[in-house]
């Protein structure tokens, strides 16, 4: 069972097509291992074994052979999946079965993808960690004694425990690249608008989109060519000889942004190695990180509190705290306000692009440190995040793919991870260059510990 | 912004039924806010001219 468990997307693909590995067995094997699981790390709300199961028999039995023919994947639970419970971890949405799968998910069954179930997340996307909610909060399985990060938590948390090789997750202000980084998987925010977010809970409206999460970038490659229609796989490989890497040094050691040591120990060490593989690294010089950050927290605000103004007005208690605060704190924003963040938006977005004339790649942290303790990420107050800026909203604002990867540990065993970025809708470079530093990192086969 | 002014324009936004508590948090919340709003607000005015028209050349 732990051989499968740990058997990637791509190598797992290629021995059910080969016919060494059945899509069956290997379902079956994660299944057991998601339900050993689940008491300690709570990744899953849903677990489907009965249609899992089912279509790995159907996959088993031939037919198309898409790219995803008999992959596990686990899905967040803001996407929709027809005829099956997708809540958004919320009492909002505790019975809310859908009538179709979103485009995403048909894209995935087309794929041939054997859908697992749905993760455990924050509350639609913005509030959590949380315990008074519905469903608990899913844990990290490098210490379930910390958070996983969010709000893609249980989709992090599954794919770095073996409980699948893919998750898909969403991202509108980080929530794929800080689990992905507490968790110390791959996770990408694609290029806005390249993957669709028909049959997604939304969150915003303007800012963030599903994208695909794995243990190694190739698997990462492999799942967003089967959401995006991208061609990033033929891209891996290429190398990074002659790629010019910009650092954007003021988003984890600068005055705005000052990263734990560990974490600013760790860029160091990714960008020597970097310069090692032949890219040109160069210092950039961005926007303020505290301009991005506040262009892109008004209009998450704003657009939060757009999709739950109903709601709110009529019976608030039915969401947890935070969601119920986070959700409603844009209520006191103008219209005016809106307006001039998304004036100030073009123009950020202008001079993150003319970054691009003289680099092919930024790199900075996903994260200032590991992940924290429950204990200490779950404070009284609902607006800890508006006294530092950060590091992953940018990308949002701006639009640039954008993607954590796991690049050392700190002190205590947590994951620390790189958050590298690249022009908009050139996710096969970002991709290719990922993958050809992670060869090199020697993190990528780590497990947690305490789930071998 | 005292408390029970930001409490009088949540009533009249229409978020009566928030309590005490959740007014007394977003309270805390729309202070901590207000550097982040100034910077859009007041940075906007100082770099750019009137907005183009949103339709047109």
């Amino acid at each position: 069972m732990t051989d499968l468990a740990w058997l990637g997307a791509a190598e797992g693909a290629r021995r059910v097509a080969t016919g060494t590995l059945t899509a069956e067995r290997w379902t079956e094997a994660l299944l057991a291992r998601c339900a050993l699981l689940q008491v300690e790390l709570a990744a899953w709300i849903t677990l489907d074994a009965d249609g899992a199961l089912a279509t790995a028999r159907t996959a088993d039995r031939g037919g198309a052979q898409g790219p995803l023919h008999g992959v596990p994947i686990g899905l967040k639970d803001c996407i929709d999946t027809a005829g099956q419970r997708t809540t958004g971890h919320s009492r909002l949405h505790l019975d809310r079965v859908p009538a179709r799968d979103a485009a995403i998910v048909t894209r995935l069954r087309v794929a041939g993808a054997v859908i697992l179930g749905k993760h455990a997340m924050y509350e639609l996307s913005y509030g959590g960690p949380s315990f008074d909610l519905p469903f608990p909060p899913a844990r990290n399985p490098w210490d379930p004694a910390r958070i996983p990060g969010g709000s893609s938590s249980g989709s992090a948390s599954a794919v770095a425990s073996g409980q699948g090789p893919l998750a898909i997750g969403t991202d509108a202000g980080g929530s794929i690249r800080q689990p992905a980084a507490y968790c110390g998987v791959v996770g990408l925010k694609p290029t806005l608008g390249l993957v669709s977010r028909a049959g997604v809970l939304p969150m915003t409206f303007t800012m963030g989109e599903p994208g695909p999460m794995a243990r190694t970038v190739e698997d990462c490659a492999l799942l967003l060519d089967a959401i995006a229609g991208t061609r990033t796989l033929p891209m891996l490989g290429s190398g990074l000889a002659g790629t010019r890497i910009g650092v954007l040094r003021s988003f984890f050691d600068g005055p705005a942004v000052r990263a734990s040591d560990a974490v600013i120990a760790t860029v160091e060490h990714a960008l020597r190695l970097l310069a090692a593989l032949g890219a040109q690294v160069a210092e950039a010089r961005p926007p303020a990180p505290h301009d991005l950050d506040a262009c892109g927290r008004i209009i998450l605000l704003a657009e939060a509190f757009a999709n739950h103004e109903a709601q709110l007005r009529t019976d608030p208690t039915v969401y947890g705290t935070l969601a119920r605060h986070r959700f409603a704190l844009g209520a006191f924003l103008s219209a005016a306000d809106l307006l001039q963040a998304q004036r100030r938006r073009m123009r950020l977005a202008a001079e993150m692009d003319a970054l691009f004339d003289d680099h092919d790649l930024l790199v900075c942290a996903a994260e200032v440190s590991g992940a924290p303790r429950f204990d200490d990420a779950v404070s009284a107050e609902s607006f800890p995040f508006v006294a530092q800026p950060s590091l992953r909203i940018p990308f949002n604002l701006t639009g640039h793919p954008a993607l954590s990867l796991p690049a050392g540990f700190d002190a205590s065993g947590m994951p620390l991870a790189l958050q590298m970025v690249a022009r908009r809708g050139d996710e096969a470079r970002l991709l290719a260059a990922a993958q050809a530093l992670e060869a090199r990192l020697g993190v990528r086969d780590a497990r947690p510990p305490r789930f071998p | 912004m005292t408390l029970a002014e930001f409490t009088a324009w949540a009533q009249r936004l229409g978020l009566e039924r928030l309590s005490r508590d959740d007014l007394e948090q977003l309270h805390r919340g729309w202070l901590g806010l207000q550097p982040q709003l100034a910077r859009v607000r007041e940075g906007l005015r100082a770099e750019d001219g009137p907005p183009p028209p949103p339709l047109g050349p």
